[in-house]
């Protein structure tokens, strides 16, 4: 029986909406194409099934189990966003919470030039509720610090924070996601990030996820750059058993830059997906994924990055590099580079590889007394390091403290 | 002392190595000297340990325990140093950090106390110092963007800090100029002492002009051929090896 047929009904299409139009058709759209499936070549490598399987039903409101303060906050001076399953918990006074700026406008705009654009639809079906942030020239420079926590409970839930990111012309904001998991009990999330940044304006945007190993952490961000806008992004992902993180980025305006640099880092059956596609849609535009892996175990990861440069995209400068370490012989790593290049003046470059850890710098580390444990975890946490370079360095030592974690659950060969 | 019998090795099941005697005896410098292809570098990494190479026959210990069953890292702290002839580049790891985690996980294997920070440092810019290691160099991921004297270099700081019963030299001359060359023969000689026991393996008489050797051995076809005082390497400078490697 083939259980990704379009038009099987599975459990999130049992609920209802709130009865507001966009909805009704987002869920219309979800009944008659249903969740991606592996026959569709961009999900080819990563299936849906125990997240569709699941019968998780959007979350409610719920009261944080937790204690806000004592939440991993990065940064003192930012200000701070907390959501439990896709809700705004208004917490402690003692934190700044940033609820100048939010907003609870339905995000309507539709996503469907994409084909896959399901997981949108789903999230357009049940959000309520997600940072809503303007950048303008009052907070100009700002750090907002956004948590996600999946909270479980009784029965499996599905969260589907909704995230609309505005940096206006000239101004510059940094986003820090963390996604994490508190509570046993399945909860799936499913976000939707629309980001757009303004002439000659600049977002970083840092997305840490670390959920607990039982859940599925899928998103979908769509940036759109307008001209000199920068966008820069890191992430690292060690959490979830399935993690799906999608960018749609459109260079739209002339000399606009993208960069991308991420690493996944996984072990034991989880999957990590990075799927990018940059639209290079004006000329002078630079864009860089730069994306490293772990993987161990029976884990499976996957990098697509798709350089899409328009007739118009002369001078683009398209760069990409996707390096992966195996640690175990049943370890899979899927890598897709894809470039379509319609302009005749461009230089665009990609590169994979995909090895072992180095033998003779292992031998050379070890021929120096250090451990052969202790030699792997410094190589592998100078090969992770590298893409968190750029990175202010509170942060950078918050990316290197969950690779240290991740690096002592590694197990190799055995 | 390091006691080499019968050693025999293979890589890719091509032998290399077929029945090497070897004492070193505490405190001299031996050099090994001997044409390409002849197993010198095998000799070297079989004695550190390192994996490729496979021992089919013969035994090495050092000081009565058995060098051959060892993992490379506990070579180390038993106090054997392998200076490579081409230093391994690590991105990423900076110079100082490799340093301090060599040094601490050697002293504890030893069953000595970690040296503190305070404590490591002045010891890294002493020996630093003597051997014309900037700050600089220090602060930057291993051998990263060194030229070839500095990674020599390098090498020797790390065997300086290491502190080594039994330093092995694998063409450590090579690619350096006369400068360079001087500065680490004067590493070298600053560590020498009645503790202390060097092989030095080179190609050429050069590096023994500034390490002046105990005993010079002639390795050929995988096996020791000759031995003898200085000069001998004397006497192959001015005669190669060819007539030595027709005796054996």
């Amino acid at each position: 029986m083939n259980r990704y047929r379009p038009d099987s009904a599975h459990a999130f299409l049992q609920q209802p909406g709130d009865g507001a139009d966009f909805r009704a058709s987002a869920l219309e759209q979800l009944k008659e194409r249903g969740l991606p499936t592996p026959k569709l070549e961009r999900w080819k490598y990563t299936n849906l099934l125990a997240f569709e399987k699941s019968g998780a039903a959007p979350a409610e409101k719920a009261r944080f189990q937790g204690d806000v303060v004592r939440l991993p906050w990065l940064q003192q001076n930012s200000r701070k966003l907390i959501f439990v399953n896709g809700h705004l918990i208004l917490g402690d006074a003692k934190l700044t919470l940033a609820g100048q700026g939010l907003d609870h406008r339905p995000d309507t705009a539709p996503m469907d030039d994409q084909a896959d654009g399901m997981l949108w639809a789903l999230n357009t079906a049940f959000y309520a509720d997600g940072p809503c942030i303007t950048a303008d020239e009052s907070c100009s420079g700002q750090t907002f610090e956004i948590i996600h926590v999946a909270q479980g409970a009784d029965a499996p839930l599905l969260s589907s924070p909704r995230s609309v990111i505005e940096v206006l012309p000239n101004c510059q904001a940094t986003i820090i996601e963390q996604w994490m998991g508190t509570g046993t009990g399945v909860v799936h999330s499913n976000h939707a990030l629309r980001i757009s940044v303004g002439q000659n304006a600049q977002l970083n945007h840092i997305r840490l996820q670390n959920d607990r190993i039982d859940r599925s952490v899928l998103s979908s961000t769509h940036v759109r750059l307008a001209r000199d806008a920068r966008y820069h992004c890191t992430f690292q992902t060690t959490g979830a058993a399935t993690s799906r993180q999608e960018f749609w980025i459109e260079l739209h305006g002339q000399a606009a830059d993208a960069t991308i640099h991420g690493a996944q880092l996984m072990t034991g059956k989880q999957v990590m997906d990075t799927t990018i596609l940059i639209e290079h849609q004006a000329p002078n535009c630079t864009s860089n994924q730069t994306i490293r892996n772990v993987v161990d175990g029976h884990a499976s990861g996957v990098f697509q990055g798709k350089v899409h440069v328009h007739k118009i995209a002369q001078k683009t400068d398209g760069y990409q590099l996707c390096n992966t370490i195996m640690l175990s012989p049943t370890a899979e790593m899927n890598t897709k580079p894809e470039l379509e290049i319609y302009a005749d003046d461009v230089k665009c470059s990609h590169g994979t590889t995909t090895g072992k850890l180095d033998e003779t710098s292992l031998f050379y580390l070890q021929s120096r007394g250090i451990p052969q444990a202790e030699a792997r975890r410094l190589l592998l946490m100078a090969f992770v390091a590298s893409v968190f370079d750029n990175l202010p360095d509170d942060i950078q030592a918050a990316c290197m403290a969950q690779t240290q974690d991740f690096l002592s659950l590694i197990k190799g060969e055995d | 002392m390091l006691e080499i019998k019968n050693l025999q090795a293979a890589i890719d099941g091509k032998d290399i190595l077929k029945g090497i005697d070897l004492t070193l005896q505490g405190g001299k410098v031996h050099a090994i000297m001997g044409p390409n292809g002849s197993g010198k570098s095998t000799l070297s990494y079989v004695l550190a340990g390192r994996e490729e190479y496979e021992v089919t026959d013969g035994s090495v210990t050092l000081d009565g325990a058995d060098v051959l069953v060892m993992a490379p890292e506990e070579r180390a702290a038993a106090g054997l140093f392998l200076a490579f002839q081409y230093p391994i580049e690590i991105p990423g790891v900076q110079t100082t950090t490799f340093l301090k985690t060599a040094v601490n996980a050697v002293r504890k294997a030893r069953g000595e106390t970690e040296l503190d920070p305070l404590t490591f440092l002045k010891k890294l810019k002493e020996k630093a110092a003597l051997l014309g290691v900037s700050d600089d160099m220090l602060k930057r991921p291993l051998n990263v963007g060194f030229s070839g004297g500095e990674k020599k270099r390098m090498e020797i700081l790390q065997m300086a800090m290491l502190d080594p019963k039994i330093a092995i030299l694998d063409e450590t001359d090579s690619g350096l100029d006369i400068d360079a060359l001087k500065i680490v023969a004067e590493g070298v000689n600053a560590l020498r002492g009645p503790d202390k026991t060097f092989l030095v393996i080179t190609h050429y008489q050069r590096l023994l002009d500034y390490i002046v050797p105990d005993v010079v051995h002639v390795l050929s076809g995988g096996k020791i051929v000759k031995t003898g005082g200085p000069e001998l390497a004397k006497e192959l400078e001015a005669t190669g090896y060819a007539g030595l490697v027709d005796a054996a």
